[in-house]
């Protein structure tokens, strides 16, 4: 029953000038990346200049603000409407219930990045793209971005105001903390995401961890995350 | 022996310095029953409590024996018309009742809905999208998901809010058909002449107290110390009778209105043993004999200005 | 509604009717309404009147943009007047306060700006609002008063609580105050310039849809995406000019050319970043009128 519940939660967070909005965010490296493509100087170093893209702008920002919108959206829109009732009241498992949004979400988000990151591949690397340099990153962010599509839901089962601590965590936390203390790197999403860009450019910045580690970890946020909020839908307060 | 459809045992709900519903114990097991409070009486809380989206502070909640947040099985056998608007405006209502069907396991989840949307009469626009739909239409649309599995136990909030009068005696029609069946309707109602039609029993709160629990002339009969009011018509002596009635000490008090007899006793079965002699003597031919106020709304009122203090 | 009862006397009782009446006193006038809208939505939008999570985040933002003031405040009166304390006091110039707790207005401008707009939308309380004395002209200065307000919390309290600090820790604190005079309008006008234009902007987004996770999402979109998108291809390209896709610090670098020293690694001057935030503010106020000029009752 998994199958339905995906299917109108990707109707519901894909229809209407919100997906219109962010398929424009998800754009915005694509089209850095063409602009790039047309007005480089001759003898520019397209693989600094792919990676900065991707580990700067892509990864930690695009790919984690569609990741959080879309899933804190999963379960958000209906616990905020109260509609969530309706899908509760059914003899569904609540961890199934928890899977489906998720991966309704991330199914949502690589709709929009995805093609993103391959334009801006292209764009960036024209005649020096490979399998590995496209592959690898990309590896990254459909791991990262189920990692933060998991978190969010987890987030907005457990919280009133899940997409302002989403914001705090990717600005705040990732963006600023975390870049200048390996530590705290340590418990950033979208660090383990950039692990497997190095993996395929050496010009990118020292990962925190290796490919390996990096999805092990991120896949255990995500079934952390996903255990969590099947907990949140058994015991919590619903409206 | 089964367990019945809802059992509450001692149940209480807070939110923070906020006491929702107050040790609060029954049981239930088929027909219609009407949950019947003011604002904020708990009515809400109690419903959520069945429908397994909140969990008591304290006591215990079963629905057919089981706690249905950690047994999710049990909502195969649970519809539930909340207050909330319909679920996924922008699927048409087929489509939503579809997959209300398919999420409860219904096997031909096509027919079933069909079935279900001719019940409320939405068959003929079951493709436009509910979100389209008017309010009336909508509260009908809830009812369908909620009816489309058949189920044992049905849960609804103010089902009758925005219908027309004839889809109301619709409603009503159905819901008293399933409660002679054998299965469980729980409403939650402010029109109380309505809930007199469909309820056979009724759960009055108060502040969050359970205050009464049963029939309304069951619950009526045990209201001791509230007079009883009777109106008598008579073909001529009204206020001979009148005199001879005040006289005894069977009435509290006697008023004439519109040339009939009205009048309040403590003790109606004295009034009825003295009744049939006053007439005779005061050479009043009775016409008519008649009880006042023991229709579900006075007996909530006097419940409710009981609870609240009021009358002691 | 009034509040005089009406009383019916008799000879030895009255009756004191106490049902609805008409409110015939005297009414405060349009700018009241508007005054009582922006202050109760912006208590709203810091927590009041909600549960205390509702308010920890936006006091704890407040206190982050107060910690760079308390900090140098705290060692001026640990230590006095020493080669540190001198250094902390350079180290943080007025003109460079807002740049050094930029990420926290952003922020704090995300958590407010959306809760003003989007809940009446979500719950369709825009009629109720308009069925009042309020137009959609005043809905809309009252809202973004609302949104200013809060925002000078921490762009303007901060750098003013540090000028205070520094002027009763300096030797002399009335030559203090002359010798810094023009300081204090600088940090008004600057406090000013970045509150407009994050109110603005929030604003502008936010009317845009009725669900406040878009509404963020969209709004820090649209001011961190050609942030980074500036910064990375000014530096690939070598073209300077591209720095001012970044709209997140434009309204904070025209704050800047406000004070004296004021620098730009890519040299771009302060009126070019002006012209940038006031044209991006345009645009805002251009897409809020839009927005609201359809209500109607």
């Amino acid at each position: 029953m998994i199958g339905p519940i995906i299917r109108l939660t990707l109707r519901a967070l894909l229809r209407q000038k919100r997906a219109i909005m962010l398929a424009l965010i998800a754009l915005a490296p694509a089209v850095t990346a063409g602009v790039y493509a047309l007005a480089r100087p001759a003898g520019a170093n397209v693989l600094d200049f792919y990676s900065g893209i991707v580990q700067q702008l892509f990864v930690p920002t695009v790919a984690a603000l569609i990741a959080l919108v879309f899933g804190v959206s999963a379960f958000g829109d209906e616990r905020e409407d109260g509609t969530i009732l309706y899908l509760v009241a059914t003899p569904q498992p609540r961890i199934e219930l928890v899977i489906a949004k998720v991966a309704a979400a991330w199914v949502a988000t690589l709709v929009l990045v995805v093609p993103s990151l391959v334009l801006t591949a292209a764009f960036a690397l024209e005649g020096r793209l490979t399998v590995a340099r496209l592959g690898w990153p990309l590896l990254g962010v459909v791991l990262a971005t189920l990692a933060y599509c998991a978190a969010a839901s987890w987030l907005s089962l457990r919280t009133r105001r899940p997409i302002i601590i989403g914001i705090i965590y990717i600005l705040l936390w990732e963006g600023s903390i975390a870049t200048f203390a390996a530590s705290a790197a340590k418990l950033s999403i979208s660090a383990y995401g950039r692990a497997f860009v190095a993996h395929a450019l050496p010009q990118a910045a020292r990962p925190v961890t290796g490919a390996l580690t990096a999805a092990v970890v991120l896949v255990a946020v995500v079934a952390i995350a996903a255990w969590g909020a099947a907990r949140a839908l058994v015991r919590g307060e619903l409206p | 022996m089964s367990d019945p459809a809802i059992e509450f045992s001692g149940v209480s709900r807070w939110y923070g310095d906020t006491v929702s519903l107050a040790e609060v114990s029954f049981s239930i097991d088929g027909g219609v029953i009407g949950l019947l409070g003011h604002n904020g009486a708990g009515k809400s809380t109690t419903l959520r409590l069945c429908g397994g989206f909140s969990s008591p502070s304290a006591g215990r909640v079963r629905i057919f024996g089981v706690d249905p947040r950690r047994h999710p099985d049990v909502y195969r056998r649970i519809g539930i018309v909340p207050d909330q608007s319909p679920p996924w405006p922008f699927l048409a209502a087929r489509e939503v009742v579809e997959l209300s069907a398919r999420l409860h396991r219904v096997a031909d989840h096509r027919a079933a809905a069909m079935r279900a949307l001719e019940t409320v009469d939405l068959a003929d626009v079951a493709e436009r999208p509910v979100g389209e739909y008017s309010h009336g239409m909508r509260q009908r649309a809830k009812l369908a998901q909620a009816l489309v599995h058949d189920p044992d136990l049905l849960l609804l909030d103010e089902p009758l809010n925005g219908l027309d009068p004839a889809q109301r005696s619709h409603v009503i029609e159905i819901l008293s058909r399933l409660g002679a069946e054998g299965r469980t309707i729980l409403v939650s109602s402010h029109v109380l002449h309505e809930v007199e039609r469909m309820a056979q029993r009724v759960l009055v709160l108060v502040n969050g107290r359970l205050v009464a629990d049963g029939s309304t002339a069951g619950i009526r009969r045990l209201i001791s110390e509230r007079p009883r009011r009777v109106r008598i018509a008579t073909d001529g002596g009204a206020r001979a009778l009148a005199r001879r009635l005040l006289a005894g000490p069977e009435v509290d008090s006697v008023g004439i209105v519109d040339g009939q007899i009205e009048l309040e006793t403590s003790d109606p079965s004295a009034l009825a043993r003295a009744l049939p002699s006053a007439a005779r003597e005061a050479d009043a031919l009775l016409a008519e004999v008649q009880p006042v106020g023991d229709d579900l709304e006075s007996v909530y009122a006097y419940l409710h200005a009981r609870a609240r203090g009021q009358g002691r | 509604m009034s509040t005089d009862a009406q009383v019916i006397d008799g000879d030895d009782a009255r009756v004191i009717d106490v049902a609805f009446t008409r409110y015939d006193g005297p009414r405060a006038g349009r700018l009241q309404a508007l005054w009582s809208l922006a202050r109760w939505s912006s208590l709203r939008a810091l927590g009041a009147r909600r549960s205390w999570k509702a308010k920890v985040i936006p006091i704890a933002l407040t206190l982050l943009a107060f910690a760079p003031a308390l900090v140098i405040l705290g060692a001026r009166a640990l230590f006095g007047t020493s080669s540190v304390t001198a250094n902390l006091v350079k180290g943080l110039p007025y003109g460079n306060y807002a740049a050094t707790v930029s990420i926290i207005i952003l922020v704090y401008s995300v958590i407010i700006t959306p809760e003003l707009l989007c809940p009446d939308r979500r719950d369709r309380t825009l009629s109720l609002y308009f069925s009042t004395a309020i137009s959609p002209g005043d809905y809309l200065a009252g809202k973004v008063l609302a949104a200013v307000l809060p925002l000078l919390l921490i762009t303007l309290a901060p750098p003013l609580t540090l000028y205070a600090g520094n002027m009763v820790f300096a030797v002399h604190p009335l030559g203090y105050l002359f010798g810094h005079d023009r300081d204090l309008p600088r940090i008004v006008g600057s406090a000013l310039i970045v509150t407009t234009f994050y109110a603005l902007v929030g604003l502008a987004i936010s009317s845009l849809t009725s669900r406040r996770a878009f509404a963020v999402g969209g709004y820090l979109a649209f001011l961190v995406v050609p942030t980074l998108i500036g910064g990375v291809l000014s530096h690939a390209l070598n073209m300077r000019f591209l720095r001012l896709l970044a709209l997140a610090p434009a309204p904070i670098r025209a704050g800047q050319g406000l004070f004296p020293n004021y620098s730009d690694p890519g040299n771009i001057g302060p009126w070019v970043w002006g012209a940038t935030t006031v044209e991006v503010a345009v645009v805002a106020i251009v897409v809020l009128i839009v927005r609201y000029r359809g209500e109607q009752v």
